[in-house]
């Protein structure tokens, strides 16, 4: 139990007899180096011969990532052999003693493959851009842009193998047990059943746990060459420098306007830093396309054009982070909103309203199917709470204060299935075709999002190695216990207590009775695991089928039944409203109030649905204002301790927090939930933003890059202030 | 993040204290309350072939009047101010967290010495004498202009102790003002600046801006520096703010 | 010897093993999780004689003869803190990871007689981060605690 200290996380399970790990990892960005004399328990590419980490689809370049360095290192802390000691002390002590001779590569493109440094590139058009930017009374440009930053998961990775007889089990920290065990047997050419992976208790995902490493590759290869037991337990200056980033990104968008300020079409271009390699399972692609495919989609375009690209760079590899690529969407989209409505002379709240899309189903000009919605009544909802706020603002002002507003509306997608992802080229694993009760379901997900899209689905990305379903097993015992198993696995969201909530509601049943299992691939049915917040789409929706059929078969005891579903990408949705002071002294910028209307369709567990828009609107602060991974000219990370990277503490959230609900149920899913893991931070990227913004507008500020710092807003004010009349 | 093996010592009196950095001068860290030592242990950015654990050494914790031992916590000064001037009470909720403040150190933060920490800030603007120990040329009494060298750098030799800081008597009609600011508490200071106003006398102190704390003479330029958080242009601008701001809380205080 | 919840255990580890590690690995006491290592998450706050500390600034060789109270010391006879009960009914936790720092900080705040409020707490909380929960729900724990009634 949690509150007293007795789960199990990675590094508290006991291992009898395994050795710890410690990488030894490259201190500089691009360089060469050749094969030394290893000590003895010292271990690099060649001791191990491990396939390299590849994933493939269109408009990829694949890029080859040995999981230990094969003579070239690409970004400072990419590993480069493995030390294995009795402790983590004496591993340190004993990767510390190794020394290769490195040689500085310059002028050289990361991968050969890419020569002009392009990992990913996509275009798109819909409707008649041409033309309507012709019919256009005014257009609008602006580039925004969004800061490097990381999941930082309080629990760091871990991952721990030893072998079973002819097996290999892996314990891992990680939301993705299935797609870990399919690139761990991969690169071990080994049958993808002769690998166990259980998930032990994980401390926080948040899109980090949702790769697979190349950490996890080399310690199951490592048990299985000793033949005993072998643990990595990461530290955090690894997980700062060397797990995954996300987020950063340029965006340029034009936007044509009629003259009554009803948005006719956008013109974007989306270049996201995705680091040194491709990161498995989602990609390049994931942010440039989540966040092309994500700008606008709350409203009415006529046309849309998009031309994204993910470009390589000798930093850590980027991949998802709460939200992923529909941060930067929803931010830009909604700082140009306000911009507009500036330009205009128009409340933005009023721009908001007349721009959304109020019908549905409706098929946006990106090609995004949106399911259901309400998004004038998101915006109602805001309206009283709306005005008390310019009422404080006001009188804020008027005592020489920067008060100021932002509004966040956006649409999001989660749940995305594996139609979606054949039809961009995605090979799913055998053996989950069945076809009923497939739901579409690409909500744009607060949650470990991958496979980022924008306004078009994940058409296009090709990632190969999501297989795209969820599914769900339900037994019962002799005893008439129900035993619930499924494809996810959380890190903190409280699955089981929402699985419970359900068995009760669809058996009949006393939730005490229920046993829930997630994160073992010899007992839970195989899917996607848990990201793009496709819990509450294809999971949730798994899990409803089986309940049924075990109910219609009058809970029999020794019945065992799995459903997986394929689901259909839907559309999650939200507005956010924020009030943030910036003080004159110091410019720095403080949330006082904050106000989300959500809508994730129906609501199961409305005190889970809660939880996660509180935390996600905490990291969506986090990634306005604070968080931001900084390399120094020299290549070198910046960011290597928590004074550093700095995330929301206690006194960074506002005081008063007001939570709403909207339900549109969604008509693809079992009951009708969407996932709202990841619309809290979505929203915060909007409202805060431009909360910040609308704060220090009156001294003629216009801010385009984030994360919005004491530092960036004195700048901007300065060089406002600086301008003539 | 695990630290690179050392000898560790626990002397029981000052006298042993010194007869081990003596011995072992350069190759020896003194141990305080930790909390800027063994970040830097753990991330083996300092690899110390020993460790004089100073907990025990009583020496170091005694208090007179206005002069504090350099064991002396921050939480213990925290509750029980007596003898601290009112720059230096109003400083101590800034330092860290409390959790940080139940066992740092004035002395560990004055040896440590990191430029945007307050204690070296309090010294310099309170003109506080620091007392230093060893056991071959025993002690010698510095101003804090003499025992500031750099930043991270004091004038402590290897074999030497920092033993005690001495702070003036606070006159009736003292006036003062301290301000700093963070992005977050228990951050480190992005510009900090205090100022006493003793007989008519002012005195103001910058801190966090630039390398090294800074005493302002009239018509003194700010030294600033730039790093990830801040700009040096932002924090000239702010340092400026916060003095004009202290000097202001020094001519409304009593 | 080194007390830890009330007992006793020799501290035989090398110098460099922190409090934090000790716990851990040589008690197997793993309610005390490893953040960062360097002092700012607040993951491993433990009670050393009454005070919250972090747990990886300490050797344990520092910690001999006096005493530490973790996560897995606050439930009395089986029955857990009133601090550990509020966090359960105020969803003061998700992932958990956390949770026994807070529950360090929080007891060490709660006796030591401070006044706390919705005004400072979140202040006397700043040196514990969470990634999960957004804050709220741990200050309304405490909150609780101070006042039964509320």
């Amino acid at each position: 139990m949690k509150v007293l200290g007795t789960a199990l996380y990675l590094a508290d399970l006991e291992l009898p007899g395994a050795l710890e790990a410690a990488f030894v990892r490259s201190p500089v960005a691009h360089a060469t180096f050749s094969p030394i004399a290893l000590p003895a328990g010292v271990y690099d590419a060649a001791s191990l011969g491990l396939e390299p980490i590849t994933v493939e689809g269109p408009g990829l370049v694949v890029s080859r990532w040995p999981p230990l360095a094969e003579g070239r290192v690409r970004y400072p802390a990419e590993a480069v052999a493995v030390a294995l000691a009795a402790d983590r002390h004496h591993a340190e002590d004993l990767a510390e003693s190794v020394f290769f001779d490195y040689r500085p590569v310059t002028g050289e493109p990361l991968h050969p493959e890419a020569p002009d440094g392009v990992l990913f590139r996509h275009h798109f058009t819909g409707g008649d851009l041409t033309g309507e930017l012709g019919r256009a009374a005014r257009v609008v440009e602006r580039t925004f842009r969004t800061a490097r930053q990381t999941p930082l998961p309080l629990e760091n990775r871990g991952v721990a193998a030893a072998p079973d007889g002819g097996r290999l089990t892996v314990w891992t920290s990680t939301q993705v047990p299935h797609l870990a065990r399919a690139l761990i047997a991969r690169c071990l050419r080994l049958p993808e059943d002769a690998v166990r992976v259980i998930t032990p208790e994980v401390g926080g995902g948040f899109g980090l746990k949702a790769h697979v490493f190349p950490e996890e590759v080399v310690v199951a290869a490592l048990a299985l060459k000793l033949g005993r037991p072998v643990r990595w337990v990461e530290d955090r200056r690894e997980n700062l420098l060397a797990s995954a980033h996300a987020h950063e990104e340029e965006v340029g968008i034009k936007l044509a306007l009629d003259g009554d300020g009803r948005f006719l079409a956008a013109d974007a271009t989306v270049v996201a830093d995705v680091g040194a390699y491709s990161i498995f399972p989602f990609s390049a692609a994931l942010e440039p396309m989540t966040t092309a495919q994500t700008l606008f989609g709350p409203y009415a375009l006529r046309a849309f054009r998009f031309a994204a690209r993910g470009v390589a760079s000798s930093r850590c590899p980027a991949g998802a982070y709460r939200g992923v690529g529909m941060n930067a969407a929803a931010y830009a989209t909604e700082r140009m909103v306000d911009i507009v409505a500036a330009e205009l002379g128009l409340d933005p709240l009023e721009l908001r309203r007349r721009n959304v899309v109020a019908e549905f189903p409706f098929r946006s000009a990106a090609g995004r199917n949106l399911d259901s919605g309400d998004y004038r009544g998101l915006l109602d909802r805001l309206e009283p709470g709306y005005g008390e706020l310019r009422r404080r603002q006001a009188s804020a002002r008027a005592e020489g204060r920067l008060v100021g507003i932002g509004i966040g509306i956006f649409n999001e997608h989660s749940g995305t299935g594996a139609t979606e992802y054949r039809g961009r080229g995605v090979t799913a694993i055998p053996g989950n075709d069945r076809a009923e009760g497939r739901l579409v379901g690409i909500g744009i997900g607060i949650f470990n999002e991958h496979s980022g899209t924008g306004a078009t689905e994940y058409r296009g990305r090709g990632v190969t190695a999501i297989p795209g379903n969820d599914s769900a097993r339900v037994r019962v015992s002799a005893e008439g216990r129900i035993e619930i198993f499924t494809s996810g696995a959380e890190a903190g969201q409280g699955h089981p207590e929402t699985y419970r909530l359900l068995a009760a509601r669809e058996l009949g049943v006393e939730p005490a009775l229920v046993d829930v299992l997630e994160g073992d691939t010899d007992a839970c049915p195989p899917g996607s695991g848990t990201f793009v917040s496709r819990g509450a789409v294809g999971g949730l929706s798994s899990l409803v089928e089986a309940l049924r059929e075990v109910a219609e078969m009058d809970l029999a005891p020794g019945l065992d039944v799995t459903h997986s579903v394929d689901p259909r990408q839907v559309y999650p949705s939200g507005a956010h409203l924020a009030l943030v002071e910036v003080d004159t002294t110091a410019c720095i910028p403080r949330v006082l109030a904050y106000h989300a209307v959500e809508d994730c369709g129906t609501i199961v567990n409305q005190a889970a649905v809660e939880d996660q828009v509180r935390g996600g609107i905490a990291m969506g602060i986090g990634g306005v204002l604070l968080e931001e991974f900084a390399y120094g000219g020299d290549g070198q990370p910046l960011s290597s301790t928590l004074l550093d990277y700095l995330v929301p503490l206690a006194t960074d959230m506002p005081r008063d927090v007001t939570l709403e609900h909207i339900e549109s149920p969604s008509p693809y899913t079992a009951l009708g939930s969407k996932g709202v893991g990841e619309g809290g931070t979505i929203g915060a990227f909007a409202a805060v933003a431009n909360a910040v913004a609308d704060a220090v507008a009156p001294l003629g500020v216009t801010l385009t890059d984030l994360p919005y710092s004491p530092d960036r807003i004195f700048t901007a004010i300065e060089a406002a202030q600086a301008l003539p009349g | 993040m695990k630290a690179a093996p050392f000898a560790y010592h626990r002397p029981r009196s000052l006298d042993e204290a010194l007869d081990l950095l003596a011995e072992h001068g350069g190759d020896a860290k003194a141990l305080a309350g930790g909390q800027s030592l063994v970040p830097l242990l753990a991330l083996r950015l300092a690899q110390p072939a020993v460790i004089v654990d100073l907990a025990e050494v009583p020496e170091l914790k005694q208090r007179t009047g206005g002069r504090v031992g350099a064991m002396v916590t921050n939480a213990a000064l925290e509750r029980d101010p007596a003898g601290l001037p009112p720059p230096a009470v109003a400083a101590l909720p800034h330092i860290g967290h409390f959790q940080v403040r139940n066992r740092g150190t004035l002395g560990g933060s004055l040896a440590h010495l990191d430029p945007a920490a307050e204690w070296p800030a309090l010294a310099l603007l309170l003109d506080a004498r620091l007392t230093l120990r060893s056991r071959d040329r025993g002690e010698r009494t510095l101003t804090p202009a003499e025992f500031i060298r750099g930043p991270l750098t004091t004038a402590l030799e290897p074999d030497e102790l920092l033993t005690s800081v001495a702070f003036p008597d606070w006159p009736a009609d003292g006036r003062w003002g301290f301000a700093e600011v963070a992005r977050r508490p228990g951050d480190f200071a992005l510009a900090g600046a205090a100022c006493t106003v003793l007989d008519g006398r002012r005195r103001v102190v910058v801190f966090a801006a630039g390398r090294l704390p800074q005493l302002l003479a009239e018509g003194d330029p700010i030294a600033v520096n730039g790093d990830l958080h801040a700009g040096a242009a932002y924090r000239l601008a702010i340092a400026g703010r916060l003095v004009e701001k202290v000097l202001a809380e020094a001519g409304e205080r009593p | 010897m080194i007390t830890v919840n009330g007992r006793p255990h020799p501290v035989d580890v090398e110098p460099r093993v922190t409090l934090a590690d000790f716990l851990r690995d040589s008690l197997r006491l793993t309610g005390t999780h490893l953040g960062c290592e360097h002092g700012v998450c607040g993951a491993c706050t433990v009670l050393l004689d009454g005070e919250a500390v972090r747990s990886c600034l300490v050797f344990a060789v520092q910690a001999e003869g006096h005493e530490v109270r973790t996560v897995e010391g606050m439930s009395g006879e089986g029955r857990p803190s009133p601090l550990q009960l509020a966090f359960e009914r105020r969803r003061a936790f998700q992932c958990g990871f956390c949770t026994p720092g807070f529950l360090a900080t929080g007891q060490a705040l709660l006796d030591s007689g401070r006044t706390l409020s919705r005004e400072n707490l979140p202040e006397l909380l700043a040196g514990n981060i969470c990634r999960c929960t957004g804050y709220a729900p741990i200050i309304d724990a405490l909150l609780d605690v101070v006042d039964p009634g509320r």
